[in-house]
């Protein structure tokens, strides 16, 4: 499976049987595809099935299929298929049926391969009768209509080739075919038969060695290079609010777009991974459902269909395709889908020639009714759906969402809160913290000014006097940290005063632990205790040991870089009035990460400004104050400081530039002693 | 002088250095010796009683043939034996019912045929060998009309022997067909097979083509073992799609690293049947049972006959590497496995012939082989609860728990005000971070409550009438988590080196299996458990190619089921998952018995065989109630097949599980479901009159509408389209 987080690796032992999927039903797994706002990451959580495999049509007689290319879902829930093997388009209803076959024997009335089919609510069958290079007209009652050659207009390049292949019709009569090799789109014809255009091309992807060869080869050098042709579209479906969804092969960005008449592409991102996505089928409330042709391999996620919301995220995935298909519901090559006003799939396979149902089970309904209230923002009625939903499927963080929504607009703040918390809603969650807070502070006005007052209080009469006796009393174990301590603070104020007093002596090392343990304590509670608004992050993942030495190791660095430029540049800084200076230095981000977490646990995402700009604040002081101290310690003029500051930063890349290459270099004296080692301990 | 003084210096340096990485190396050896108090040894003999010697007879002299060219070989009560000495094909007479069923399609029926080639020869063949030749890795096909392929029959007692002579392969076997009471036995005993040449088997089917159906004959179907038994009829209203049915028995072997994405459930029972119109045989494995793989072929695969039969495979294929890169090829085992593959074919006529007929055959058979006893008239089956505890999530690691023995309390004290009389709550995560981490299998979680807290909650479970029962998974281990080291302890594949996961999963060898298991059963029993679940030992088994054990499938099977045996003597109860036939008769319960078949494209209905054959012997369950895809359908389901409800439930919410290895809990709070749960209880207390009972007969009574009717009389209707079952006792019909 690709590697995701959910179901890391039981690829090797997947054929033993987990007790926990001895009552799967289905030859595929479902997923539910996670993704949380704000620094939460996408993931994949086995799930319950949202669609099961329904009628398998593999017909016989006239009902065989050979070799298929499209399948249109009528209004009526009649399937048509582009038979194309049969030169014809075969008809079923929607049980699955033969009604009839349309295309005739010969003549203007003869399909040759058709590739593409389209049918309008009036019943007209538009056949992209890809052999013969034209669209075929044909009427509700199958008889041959008319049909769309090439269009003959100045405006159409000489050079096109007309081969179409899959088509749409719109209800003004438009066309949009898709045609074969045509990079420039959708080529849209009136129902006139003028040619208006193309529509929804795509662009050219450029790399960056193809930007650098434009700018520096000459024009026969470039006549010479290979024509960068944009990929070309593959297929077109129309959904019930006139938006065109196209599809394109081979590329792995953007393979689905939503084309609005004009030709703007309403959708961002999309999907990621397969670039073998070959149709999207689109229902009443715009979901839409797009089909895999990529082979399940062994370290995939099964990824026949993934159910899509109308805006454009991920829900569900579900469906397997398999070169040999053995199992109903796995498919091996499939080419079309089209869902059918039941909800049923409809999927065409042109390999087994055959067309697989996949029905929408009860929970399936449930959570794709809550889901499309939750869209048209109708949070009061996705409300009881959710609780269905909820109760038989606790882990889909999207309930939450929706039951956050819903509660807060009850104004339940604190339910609102800790649903949005679970479904790593940011946007969410500040709205409803914020109603939260102004409640609060409305309830509790009171309890907050006389709390105010308390903390002045204490601190005027308990801890001030407690620090005045402190000082006057201070045990002499203590009484050299305590003057470190005063330094520290005092430098931080007073820093060319500060760093230039504790010049030529030695801070005790305790002094300067005791320092670090503060800043390492300010980095482990803003990690920990920062608000969720600013740090939405599943406390779990955080490993502190790795955070703390990321956060260090600049500052060692520097402290190295800085002792060794500064050496050779004549400073005066002895290693250890480098080290300390910079330990002084840092702490501004103790003192000022107090506030910052206090604040991210009381302000909203308006009000992000305050706590980003203390954040600010504290990183520029701590710099100064690295930049002072190297400036004090080591005797510089400012103009001289500042040079080798530049070169103490210089240096620090070439120190990790350094580390990098040389575990590079050594990666595989090391790979050769750890496969060693498992050789030894495990495989013997 | 200087480069002098700095060399001594250097090699001082080295010798320190070699010394102290002598020292390190000698110090990891003798830990990684010590490491494991779990050991592989164990006090009994594992290798099953090696391979039956062979009956040797006298010549056989055919006498007169008949028509069809057979000369009768034996006869008992109830069949004729003939054989047809010119082709070596055998025929067997049902003399109660007068059918005539025949090792090949006989030559009127032949003469239809249009492939050709060894396709063509097989159906005139007894059996069909694949081969290789040693220093390739081409699989070769021969069968009777091969060149070269001679045989002599020998007389038996109930039978004869045929001995086949493949003169250009070297290879010789031996096939016999004795009557039974029952029917026919075919075996290929393994003294009789000799390789002397450079040829070596892979595979032999016995009687592929035994009673083979027409295209044409429509009316009948073939019976194959996929979940909990199914149907491939015979007439087609669709195109056939795929290759037919064609699984090995337990689920595909892993030691051989071939196993691709797939997720396909395993068969469980080495059976397999045919119903031709008014008579129909039941086939089953009882010798080389886990080497077998079932293969049915419906007509238009290749050939226009309907096939079904037994395929004993004697060479695994796998990989072997040839670098560290990943280069490999694809090659042969070289030593043959020893088995004695065995066929038992009992003849069905009348109304016995069709599925349920063959359940209740496979069933005399269990239990004149002493596997099933009837239950205990008064004994109603438990309702069975299993309570998630918890599992350590995979982010650090931490112990979540979903269930602490004081909620569970709480839970089966709420139960019993319910009204749920009896009930079986099985603990499942119990284990010190959720589950097996070393030599120690029962060490408990102290989130959950430590061994105080699961004492205290079996002592609340007793008082309730209730019985406790721990899950445990004995079989899987990871590097990651876990104190055991692969290398000592578990299994190696095929080419060797220990089956070691991507991740870091590997299986232990059966016999540690073992020992953990004693030590579980021991401490559990300190404190009143009352027997033990166990995840794999009834749905998966695996061969071990450690030189020191060198495991057949069988011989972890014996293990496994030695293992049940222990739980049940000293606990009392021991339940296993999926339920392969060899766990039957020493586990009491089998747990999520498969309520769907594979949805192979050529079969076209489930039924319910092995619970028909189980039922009053052995309790099962299906999917939990609260983890069903399609609930309605599947609690239908159950009541049909006679399955016992089930739930996995607990006491939080089963979001804290989703970062975890019981990952898919999807909901799973006892105070969202007991509502169902108390209701599935009722549906159980209304059906308690068929508890213990057998099923005498199953049958559809319309569409949509099955009927289960149970020895006592009692009749189970369950209606699929308005989702209600109805129960009829004898009295009232």
């Amino acid at each position: 499976m690709r590697k995701y987080t959910t179901l890391a690796g039981f690829v090797l032992l997947l054929a033993m049987l987990l007790p926990g999927s001895a009552s799967a039903m289905e030859p595929y797994y479902t997923f539910y595809i996670d993704h949380g706002t704000g620094g939460a990451r996408t993931q994949f959580y086995f799930m319950q099935d949202v669609y099961t495999t329904g009628p398998t049509l593999a017909g016989q007689g006239k009902a065989a299929l050979n070799g298929p290319s499209d399948l249109y879902i009528a209004g009526d829930d009649h399937l048509f298929v582009a038979d194309t093997g049969n030169n014809r388009i075969a008809e079923f209803d929607a049980n699955g049926s033969f009604v009839r076959e349309i295309g005739g024997k010969d003549g203007k009335s003869a399909l040759k391969a058709p590739e593409g089919v389209y049918v309008t609510p009036e019943g007209e069958v538009y056949v992209a009768d890809t052999g013969n290079r034209r669209i075929a007209v044909f009427d509700a009652r199958g008889r041959y209509e008319k049909e769309f050659q090439k269009p003959a207009n100045s405006l159409v390049p000489k050079s096109f080739y007309f081969v179409p292949v899959k088509i749409a019709v719109d209800a003004r009569g438009m066309l949009y075919i898709v045609s074969k090799g045509s990079y420039q789109g959708l080529v849209r014809i009136d129902k006139a038969g003028q040619f208006t255009g193309f529509l929804g091309g795509n662009k050219a992807s450029a790399t960056l060695l193809d930007r650098i060869k434009r700018t520096i080869f000459t024009d026969e050098q470039m006549a010479q290079e290979k024509k960068k042709l944009p990929p070309e579209l593959s297929n077109v479906t129309l959904d019930a609010s006139g938006f065109l969804y196209t599809t394109t092969l081979g590329v792995s960005a953007n393979q689905v777009k939503k084309l609005s008449a004009g030709g703007q592409n309403r959708l961002s991102g999309g999907l990621s991974g397969s670039e073998q996505i070959v149709d999207v089928a689109a229902d009443a409330r715009d979901f839409y459902y797009v089909l895999d042709r990529r082979v399940t391999e062994e370290d995939d996620i099964n990824g026949l269909i993934t159910v899509f919301g109308p805006d454009g995220s991920e829900l569900f995935m579900f469906g397997s395709v398999q070169k040999q298909s053995q199992r109903r519901g796995v498919l091996s090559y499939p080419v079309s889908i089209g869902v059918d006003s039941k909800n049923r799939l409809w999927v065409l396979d042109s390999d087994l020639n055959l067309l697989q149902a996949y029905e929408r089970t009860a929970f399936g309904n449930a959570i794709l009714d809550a889901a499309a209230d939750y869209y048209v923002g109708d949070y009061e009625k996705g409300k009881s759906n959710w609780q269905r939903v909820s109760a038989l499927n606790e882990t889909i963080n999207m309930t939450y969402l929706g039951l956050g929504e819903a509660a807060q607009r009850e104004g339940r703040a604190e339910d609102a809160m800790r649903n949005f918390k679970m479904s790593y809603d940011v946007d969410g969650y500040s709205e409803a913290f914020w109603t939260f807070r102004l409640d609060w502070i409305q309830r509790y006005f009171g309890y907050l000014v006389g709390g105010i007052a308390g903390i002045w209080l204490i601190y005027r009469y308990g801890i001030r006097r407690a620090l005045a006796y402190y000082r006057a009393h201070t045990p002499t174990v203590l009484q050299g940290i305590t003057q470190d301590m005063r330094d520290c603070g005092y430098t931080m104020l007073h820093p060319y005063e500060g760093f230039y007093r504790i010049k030529g002596r030695n801070v005790s090392y305790a002094s300067l632990l005791l320092v670090l343990a503060l800043v390492a304590g300010a980095k482990l509670a803003s990690m920990y205790w920062s608000g969720f608004i600013f740090h939405p992050a599943d406390l779990r993942r955080i490993r502190p040991w790795t955070e703390l030495g990321l956060f260090f190791a600049p500052m060692f660095t520097w402290i190295v870089a800085n002792y060794l430029v500064s050496t050779v540049k004549d400073g005066e800084g002895r290693f250890r009035e480098v080290l300390q200076a910079s330990v002084f230095a840092l702490l501004p981000y103790a003192l000022l990460s107090i506030p910052v977490i206090v604040l991210s646990n009381v302000l909203v995402l308006e009000e992000s400004i305050l706590v980003s700009s203390i954040s600010s604040i504290m990183w520029l002081w701590v710099i100064l104050l690295f930049f002072v101290s190297s400036q004090v310690i080591h005797n510089f003029e400012f103009i001289e400081n500042f040079k080798n500051s530049a070169i103490t930063l210089c240096t620090i890349g070439v120190i990790w530039l350094f580390v990098v290459i040389s575990a590079g270099l050594t990666y595989n004296l090391s790979d050769f002693i750890y496969q060693l080692y498992k050789e030894v301990a495990f495989l013997g | 002088m200087g480069s002098l003084f700095s060399f001594r210096q250097r090699r001082k340096l080295l010798i320190a250095a070699a010394i102290v990485l002598a020292a390190a190396g000698a110090g990891f050896y003798a830990r990684s010796q010590l490491a494991d108090p779990v050991s592989g040894r164990i006090d009994f003999d594992v290798k099953l009683p090696g391979t039956a010697a062979m009956a040797e007879g006298d010549a056989w002299s055919p006498g007169a043939v008949d028509g069809a060219g057979f000369a009768e070989a034996a006869r008992n009560a109830g069949y004729a034996l003939g054989v047809q000495p010119s082709t070596g094909q055998i025929r067997v007479e049902d003399l109660r019912s007068g059918a005539l069923w025949t090792s090949n399609p006989d030559k009127a029926a032949l003469a239809k045929e249009t492939v050709s080639g060894d396709l063509r020869t097989n159906l005139e063949s007894p059996f069909v060998m694949e081969y290789y030749e040693q220093a390739s890795i081409q699989r070769k096909v021969i069968n009777s009309r091969g060149a070269g392929v001679k045989w002599t029959i020998a007389a038996l007692k109930d039978g004869v022997a045929v001995r086949y002579d493949l003169t250009q392969l070297g290879i010789r076997f031996v096939m016999t067909y004795e009557l039974t009471a029952n029917g026919l036995r075919v075996a290929i005993p393994d003294a009789g097979i000799e390789e002397n040449g450079d040829h070596r088997i892979i595979s032999i089917e016995a009687l592929p083509f035994f009673g083979a159906a027409a295209a044409d004959d429509l009316d009948g179907y073939l019976f194959v073992p996929d979940g909990t038994g199914a149907l491939m009829h015979f007439a087609r209203g669709e195109k056939l799609i795929g290759k037919g049915y064609n699984q090995p028995v337990y689920g595909a072997e892993l030691t051989n690293k071939s196993a691709e994405f797939d997720t396909t459930l395993p068969s469980t029972v080495p059976v397999f049947g045919m119903k031709k119109g008014d008579d129909a045989f039941l086939a089953i494995i009882q010798g080389g049972t886990s080497n077998a793989t079932i293969r049915a072929i419906p007509a238009g695969v290749v050939s226009s006959f309907h096939s079904i039969d037994a395929k004993f495979v004697y060479r695994e294929e796998y990989d072997r590497r040839l670098s560290l890169g990943g280069k490999s090829l694809r090659v042969f085992g070289d030593e043959r496995s020893r088995q004695d593959g065995e066929v038992a074919y009992s003849f069905l006529s009348g109304k016995d012939a069709n599925y349920v007929g063959m359940a209740k055959r496979y069933r005399e058979e269990l239990t004149a082989e002493g596997k099933l006893r009837p239950l205990p008239p008064q004994g109603e089956a438990p309702l069975e609860l299993t309570i998630i505890c918890g599992d350590a999530n995979k982010l650090d690691h931490d112990y979540e728990a979903a269930t602490t023995f004081g909620q569970a309390e709480d839970i089966v004290n709420d139960l019993k005000r319910s009204g749920v009389a009896h009930a079986r709550i099985t603990l499942k995560g119990w284990q010190k971070g959720g589950g097996l981490h070393g030599s120690e299998p029962f060490k408990v979680e102290q989130a959950l409550g430590g061994r105080e807290g699961l004492q205290a909650f079996v002592k609340t479970a007793h008082s309730l009438g209730y019985e406790v029962v721990l899950n445990a998974n004995l079989v899987d281990a990871d590097t990651d988590t876990d104190a055991l080291t692969p290398k000592s302890l578990g299994i190696r594949s095929a080419e060797g080196d220990v089956l070691l996961g991507e991740d870091g999963s590997f299986l232990l060898t059966p016999n540690v299996t073992y020992n953990l298991a004693e030590k579980l059963v021991r401490q559990a029993k300190a404190i009143g458990i009352d027997g033990i679940q166990y995840d794999r030992l009834g749905d998966t088994v695996f061969r071990d190619y450690n030189p020191s054990y060198k495991y057949t499938r069988e011989d972890t099977a014996y293990i496994y089921d030695r293992i049940l045996d222990l739980t049940c003597d000293e606990l009392g109860y021991g339940g296993v998952f999926l339920g392969n036939s060899y766990a039957f008769g020493h586990a009491d319960h089998i747990y999520q018995m498969p309520d769907d078949g594979n949805h192979f494209y050529s079969v076209d209905e489930m039924v319910p065989f092995v619970p028909i054959a189980l039922h009053g012997s052995m309790t099962y369950s299906m999917a939990p109630g609260n983890l069903r895809n399609d609930a309605g359908q599947e609690r239908l389901k159950a009541i049909e097949y006679g399955a016992v409800p089930a739930f996995e439930l607990t006491a939080d919410t089963s979001r804290m599980l989703m970062d975890t290895k019981t990952y898919g809990i999807y909901s799973s709070r006892y105070a969202q479901w007991k509502k169902q749960v108390l209701a599935e209880y009722a549906d159980m207390t209304r059906l308690s009159a068929t508890a213990g009972q057998p099923i005498a007969n199953h049958y559809s009574s319309g569409d949509g509408v099955y009927v289960t009717e149970y020895g006592n009389g009692v009749r189970v209707t369950v209606d699929y389209n308005d989702g209600k079952f109805d129960v009829q006792e004898e009295g009232s019909r």
